[in-house]
């Protein structure tokens, strides 16, 4: 399985599941995106901007790139390269608009790459300094990406957020005596470091029962999220991971889990290797 | 803000609502208020400490925990009146903390999962800190004015 465009988050409640679009999740996960920006010194009419490797033959569709041309293929023997010849990186740098705006046709380029086929999606902002620096780069990953291809064929990626919202602890002022007002506090500070603990607990817990059947990375926590979770599964065993997390949410219904998915191969497609630098 | 007054001349208690400020009507009262309540919760650990440690007598807990329970009180009414959330007094900053610790997550001489300004002024105070400094005030490249500072910061109780 390819990541489809048709990707969604969906809410586990206590019960019944929701769907949204699934721009919030990829708006989510671009925002941690937005550092890596490398320093070249090639003009850029040479540098060649690359969006993600795949396999040879490339689809004959080209979806516009950052300037809204049409993207093109560099292959060298079983593999290809998906790329934007001509982009300026300090150009799109100008303002946050426009980075932001390159940010996003970035990801639906790999999107719909993904539509089609297996790929290995890159970073935003990679560039080659040449094309025959790509080519040179292709030829010596031939086997190594070509392999991480085939045993990716029919993944996809997926995120699982979760945070806790627990009731509102008594309020000290209803208290009658003055003492009792004071040690109220302490019997919310103490309340709120037992939410904690569960918290933690229940968070060990969960990633363990994900860990014993999926392959996962964790991530980054946002805002007032309590875990944040990349998994690695085949369409297949999209069920079993929908039946883990309802059954868990119904054991734990301060928790609100949220699924999203799927999506490209952002957090595994270089395995244990580190992904190329341009 | 006049009151509103019967034919009589006298003033009726105000109508639910009336003295309601809309937001872009409070101005700098949300700071004011935000650092009144952080005053407030400097007074408040510095009584549990006290109290936890038994330097307080009953009646000196329930005059103090009354006070501050006063106070919390008010600056609730005020925030009814300008239209504020309570939570919202509190200033995020960001990775140093916040303001203000969240609703039940410090206790005077507790660890806390999350750093506060708070949190930080009470230990000071608790410890004790002595601030130096010079300040001198002028004009047209005039020094005039000078100050020597010498800032003791530390609770009452370890003055005794």
């Amino acid at each position: 399985m390819s990541a489809s465009g048709e990707s969604r988050t969906q809410k586990f409640s206590s019960g019944e599941a929701a769907t949204s679009p699934w721009g919030q999740t990829r708006t989510g996960y671009l925002r941690g995106r937005l550092l890596f920006f490398p320093i070249l010194t090639s003009s850029p009419g040479e540098m060649v901007y690359t969006f993600a490797f795949l396999s040879a033959p490339p689809p004959p569709q080209k979806p516009p790139g950052l300037q809204e041309a049409a993207i093109d293929y560099v292959v060298v023997g079983d593999l290809a390269a998906a790329v934007e010849p001509g982009i300026s990186l300090e150009a799109l740098q100008q303002s946050d608009q426009r980075l932001l705006e390159a940010l996003v046709r970035h990801d639906q380029v790999i999107c719909h790459l993904c539509q089609n086929q297996t790929v290995l999606p890159l970073r935003f902002g990679t560039v080659f300094v040449s094309e025959d620096h790509l080519r040179d780069h292709l030829s010596q990953n031939q086997q190594s990406y070509q392999s991480r291809l085939q045993a990716l064929q029919g993944t996809g990626e997926y995120v699982v957020k979760g945070h806790a919202d627990w009731p509102e602890l008594e309020p000290e002022s209803t208290q009658p005596s003055g003492r009792a007002y004071l040690l109220a506090k302490k019997q919310q500070y103490e309340a709120q470091q037992q939410r904690i603990q569960q918290q933690q607990q229940e968070c060990e817990a969960l990633v363990q029962a994900l860990t014993q059947k999926f392959l996962i990375q964790a991530g980054k926590v946002q805002a007032e999220e309590l875990v944040r979770l990349h998994l690695l599964l085949r369409e297949e065993q999209r069920p079993e991971l929908d039946t883990l997390l309802t059954q868990w949410q119904q054991e734990h219904p301060h928790w609100h889990l949220e699924l999203g998915g799927p999506l490209p191969l952002y957090h595994f497609a270089y395995g244990h290797e580190a992904e190329p630098s341009a | 803000m006049s009151e509103p007054a019967n034919p009589q001349g006298v003033p009726l208690p105000p109508q639910p609502g009336a003295l309601k400020l809309r937001q872009s009507e409070a101005g700098l009262a949300p700071l004011v208020l935000t650092l009144v309540e952080l005053l407030r919760q400097l007074m408040e650990a510095q009584v549990i400490r006290r109290m936890e440690a038994g330097q307080l007598s009953d009646a000196e807990i329930e005059r103090a925990a009354n006070s501050l329970r006063a106070i919390e009180e008010q600056i609730v009414q005020l925030c009814e009146v300008l239209e504020i959330d309570p939570e919202q007094l509190n200033l995020d900053l960001g990775e140093a903390g916040s303001l203000l610790p969240k609703r039940g997550s410090y206790y005077p001489g507790r660890p806390a999962a999350q750093a506060s300004v708070l949190e930080l002024l009470d230990r000071l105070i608790s410890t004790g800190v002595v601030l130096e400094g010079d300040l001198d005030l002028g004009v047209a490249q005039m020094d005039l004015i000078h100050l020597k500072l010498r800032i003791l910061l530390t609770s009452s109780s370890k003055l005794g």
